[in-house]
């Protein structure tokens, strides 16, 4: 998983005693920082391809300690395009998935912060998932 | 959205929770266009098993010895879970924490397993004990004593205790923290939902000092570091959210909550749709309502107890959990309590109107800001220009969030983006720096931190040095500014020193910066007399002119660093607990040694090395575990051994080199994947080999050239240092060889000469002209010509 999600749960989401107080904004907040969070990945994953093709290596070696926290397997940059897609589908589900993905929220949190039940995230994460894997794994999808 | 896709998602939820074989045949029930779609999403279903999912433990997980039940509870800092450990004869259930945010530094490893080891000592009725902890896969957890009950605001409910039974459990709790802070232990995370009530009725405190452990993972980061801290606003003080220094008192505050939430079923700092502004002014400004006008029939002391334990000011609330535990004690004795009753509300409205700028916009507010895009901050800006804020916020994200960060692998992402709103939001506010001398010493301070956090030389940095020193040049020019219009304030010059200072150790290291430092710092003093932070500026300022001067090889480097030496021995007598001022007398002298070798001054030479490693073993002494400690001492030392070799002190330079050779080992058995260590060990193998060739002792000699070569071999196969892989290898295999032909092995020694020969040989096409290739083939050359001459007879 994302260490870089972890991070940004770690230092600011706990900053707010997440059971019981509420404050205005918050969700706000969450969104915001979920929007961030996927835009420096995404970056950061674009700078990487870049310097691969061998432009600008400079920074390579510092990246490094992210590549290894990103999952291997996962194409942050594609990603990135089929939660794009999926927004323009469904723009409730693709939100669930940046929340989850990116601000790293759990699935209570996230039906708190939506103002949904937690059972309807679950239901939404799971079809979301599918979704976007099928669209990873190219085969098929609308 | 479209009728068809929301058909889809209703359908494909339906089935996806059904067996396999009703699945096909529902599917066989729908149209067309729905079911090739589901069938297909069904069929991917299948494969997201952890894809983008977070790494939950799931029941039967094992972590370490324990295997885990079931997840009980989760916050801020980590999961909780039910767990057993099965031994041969018993089994145990425990409840295990998984703390969230890992760890990869070793050092940060051992801290945490020291810490551990402290926590563990801790025993007391009242407080749940610690069994056991550890890391797995950089993953830290801690186990506990299960506690079956529950939290102690909801047992006051459930029994409906009266006013006394609830102080004789508030006096327990009391009595648990009494014990800790004996124990130099805070708690800072005392909220009801970490004080519990078990079936037998008795008080037990959790997480005892996880919190402190937890937050000071990295040896470089203060335990005062708040920025990063997870902070249960239910509990926390104002200190605690504004992210200075947490004392006995900050404990004693979250105290006065729980207390106030015992008697009155309310924390003041608690509540559905408490908005943050509301909540700030509750925690900076605002007295809570007195408990009694709350719920009547309390009486009025243990208003006076409540308030006094509530106090914005840490000073003026209770010194400690025991002071609060015995007025409670007291009240219930019917005795006069310490608490004074309402006459302080003047000194407290005092207190605030002191204190009003750093209620502003609180730190809180402005970390989020930072994250959510800074627009917060921008609008404040705008809107009010408050130059104090903009200052509280660079400090916030200069030495507490970044420097916290450093220490979460993969932030770099993180830091970059928090350093470029960071950098972005300075630019906007020194447009309105001009004129205002205060705000731009501060903006160069901020700017050096950014160069040295973008590529200082000397830190773990970003890798854009580029950028970095543009920061730097940024800040010399405000501080020039600043110099310009108040050039006789003490506090513009002290930060000018550190400025300029700062100029020369990340990335600009020129000499007229390192004087400027030194002038200025000398300004100061004048006129402001002899203060420590002075001094210890005026001792870094010459340091860094040492450095300077250093580089360009001028022989007055000798005299900034006798200065430096000089100042820094002065401060650290007035402070002999201080290290770190030590430690830089012992680094002045290192470098005296160093230039004393270049200069040929045999007994300088010696004479600074001993000091400094005097210094350095002493300080070793001390703080054994410091990795620091460690190096600088195998360093001094083995700078000591050779310094004795050319003395002509063979004998002692002997047993001098052994004691440097066994601290190296040290530092890399606690650290085993450190190149550095590794690599440091392989030359002062081989270094000692070389000492015990000279000696006759050729067996040892034997053993720690073998060692060298493995190392080395080691670190080559791992890639690191190839630079200069192949003079390391030779060297150590001429040594080796010279070593066996001495002890009339002529068939491996020869070869391995004559291998350490073709190493030289490539290392010489690969650098050129190196002049201590050179050097060293000649010696091989020697062993070389004995292994002819041994054939030839």
């Amino acid at each position: 998983m994302l260490q870089t999600t972890a991070l940004v749960h770690e230092a600011y989401l706990r900053l707010v005693d997440q059971s019981r107080v509420k404050w205005e904004g918050r969700t706000h907040f969450f969104g915001a920082a979920a929007v961030t969070m996927r835009r420096i990945l995404v970056e950061q994953a674009r700078r990487r391809l870049r310097a691969k093709r061998g432009g600008g290596a400079e920074h390579d070696s510092l990246d490094d300690a992210l590549t290894i926290a990103l999952e291997p397997d996962l194409d942050v940059i594609a990603l990135d395009l089929a939660i794009e897609d999926l927004a323009k589908l469904d723009a409730d589900r693709a939100r669930v998935v940046e929340l989850r993905y990116f601000a790293g929220l759990s699935i209570d949190e996230t039906a708190e912060l939506l103002g949904v039940s937690p059972s309807a995230v679950n239901r939404d994460w799971t079809f979301a998932k599918a979704w976007l894997y099928r669209r990873l794994a190219g085969n098929g999808g609308n | 959205m479209t009728k068809l896709w929301d058909r889809i998602r209703d359908e494909f939820a339906k089935l996806v929770v059904l067996p396999p074989d009703e699945r096909e045949r529902e599917l066989t029930l729908l149209p067309e266009e729905v079911r090739n779609e589901v069938e297909s999403l069904l069929l991917a279903h299948q494969q997201t098993q952890g894809f983008l999912e977070w790494e939950d433990a799931k029941p039967g997980t094992a972590v370490g010895p324990y295997r885990i039940i079931e997840e009980i509870g989760r916050g801020g800092m980590g999961v909780v879970y039910r767990a057993e450990r099965v031994d041969k004869e018993f089994r145990r259930t425990v409840a295990l924490k998984v703390a969230g945010g890992r760890l990869f530094a070793p050092e940060s490893a051992r801290r945490f397993i020291r810490e551990r080891q402290i926590l563990a000592r801790i025993e007391h009725p009242n407080i749940v004990r610690l069994l056991d902890g550890g890391m797995e896969n950089g993953q830290r957890y801690f186990v506990m004593e299960l506690i079956e009950g529950g939290p102690i605001t909801q047992y006051c409910v459930d029994k409906a205790l009266n006013l006394d039974e609830r102080l004789q459990l508030f006096e327990d709790v009391c009595g648990a923290l009494q014990y800790a802070h004996q124990h130099m232990i805070l708690h800072r995370d005392l909220k009801a939902s970490n004080i519990w009530v078990n079936r037998e009725g008795v008080v037990k405190v959790l997480d005892f000092g996880i919190a402190q452990v937890l937050d000071d993972g990295d040896g470089g980061v203060s335990r005062t570091l708040t920025g990063l801290n997870p902070i249960s606003m239910s509990a926390a003080s104002p200190e605690q959210v504004r992210g200075t220094e947490l004392t006995f008192a900050s404990d004693v505050y979250a105290l006065g909550l729980l207390l106030y939430e015992m008697l009155t079923g309310e924390n003041p700092q608690q509540g559905e749709g408490l908005a943050m502004d509301t909540l700030m002014r509750r925690i900076f400004e605002e007295m809570p309502v007195a408990p009694s006008r709350k719920r009547s029939g309390l009486p009025r002391d243990l208003d006076a107890i409540v308030l006094k334990a509530l106090e914005k000011d840490p000073e003026r609330r209770y010194g400690s959990a025991g002071e609060l535990a015995e007025d409670i004690r007291r009240l219930r004795g019917g005795h006069p309590v310490h608490a004074v009753p309402p006459s302080r509300w003047y000194r407290s409205q005092r207190f605030l109107a002191r204190n009003r700028t750093v209620v502003g916009v609180s730190a809180v507010a402005a970390v989020i800001a930072v994250v959510a895009g800074a627009s917060y901050v921008r609008q404040a800006r705008v809107e009010e220009r408050r130059f104090d804020d903009a200052r509280r916020l660079i400090r916030k994200v200069i030495f507490d969030i970044q420097p916290g960060l450093q220490r979460f692998a993969g932030s770099t992402a993180l830091r970059k983006t928090l350093i470029t709103s960071t950098v972005e939001y300075l630019e906007s506010v020194s447009r309105d720096a001009a004129g205002n001398p205060d705000l731009q010493r501060e903006l160069a301070r901020a700017y050096v931190e950014m160069g040295k956090v973008l590529g200082s030389p000397g830190w773990p940095n970003l890798g854009d040095a580029k950028t970095g020193k543009e920061y730097l040049r940024r800040a010399e020019k405000l501080i020039g500014e600043a110099l310009e219009a108040a050039p006789s304030d003490a506090n513009v010059l002290a930060d000018a020193t550190k400025v300029y200072t700062g100029l020369v150790y990340h990335g600009l290291p020129e000499v007229r910066y390192a004087q400027k430092a030194v002038e200025l710092a000398q300004k100061r003093l004048a006129v402001r007399g002899d203060d420590a932070e002075a001094l210890e500026d005026l001792g870094g300022a010459y340091f860094a002119e040492g450095q300077c001067l250093r580089i360009g090889f001028d022989p007055k480097a000798e005299d900034a660093y006798r200065r430096a030496g000089e100042v820094y021995r002065k401060l650290a007598e007035k402070k002999p607990g201080n290290r770190q001022l030590r430690r830089n007398v012992a680094l002045t002298l290192r470098y005296r040694a160093q230039i004393a070798l270049e200069e040929g001054r045999k007994e300088d030479l010696l004479r600074h090395a001993r000091e400094a490693s005097e210094i350095s073993e002493r300080i070793l002494k001390e703080d054994p575990a410091s990795q620091l400690a460690q190096t600088d001492a195998a360093t001094d030392l083995g700078a000591l051994a050779g310094a004795l070799e050319v003395n002509g002190q063979e004998l002692e330079g002997v047993t001098v080199r052994e004691r440097s050779v066994r601290i190296k080992e040290a530092i890399l058995r606690g650290d085993p994947g450190n190149g550095h260590a590794k690599l440091g060990l392989a030359i002062g193998d081989r270094d000692y080999c070389n000492m015990l060739i000279r000696s006759g002792d050729l067996a040892r000699a034997e053993e720690h050239c073998r060692r060298s070569l493995r190392l080395l071999g080691e670190l080559q196969r791992e890639g690191k240092f190839l630079g200069l892989d192949k003079l390391n290898l030779a060297m150590t295999q001429a040594l080796l060889g010279k070593a066996l032909v001495r002890g009339k092995r002529l068939g491996e020694g020869c070869a391995l000469v004559r291998e350490a020969l073709a190493g030289f040989e490539e290392q010489e096409k690969r650098t050129p002209g190196t002049a201590a290739v050179e050097r060293q083939r000649k010696y091989a050359l020697e062993t070389h010509a004995a292994c002819r001459a041994a054939r030839a007879e």
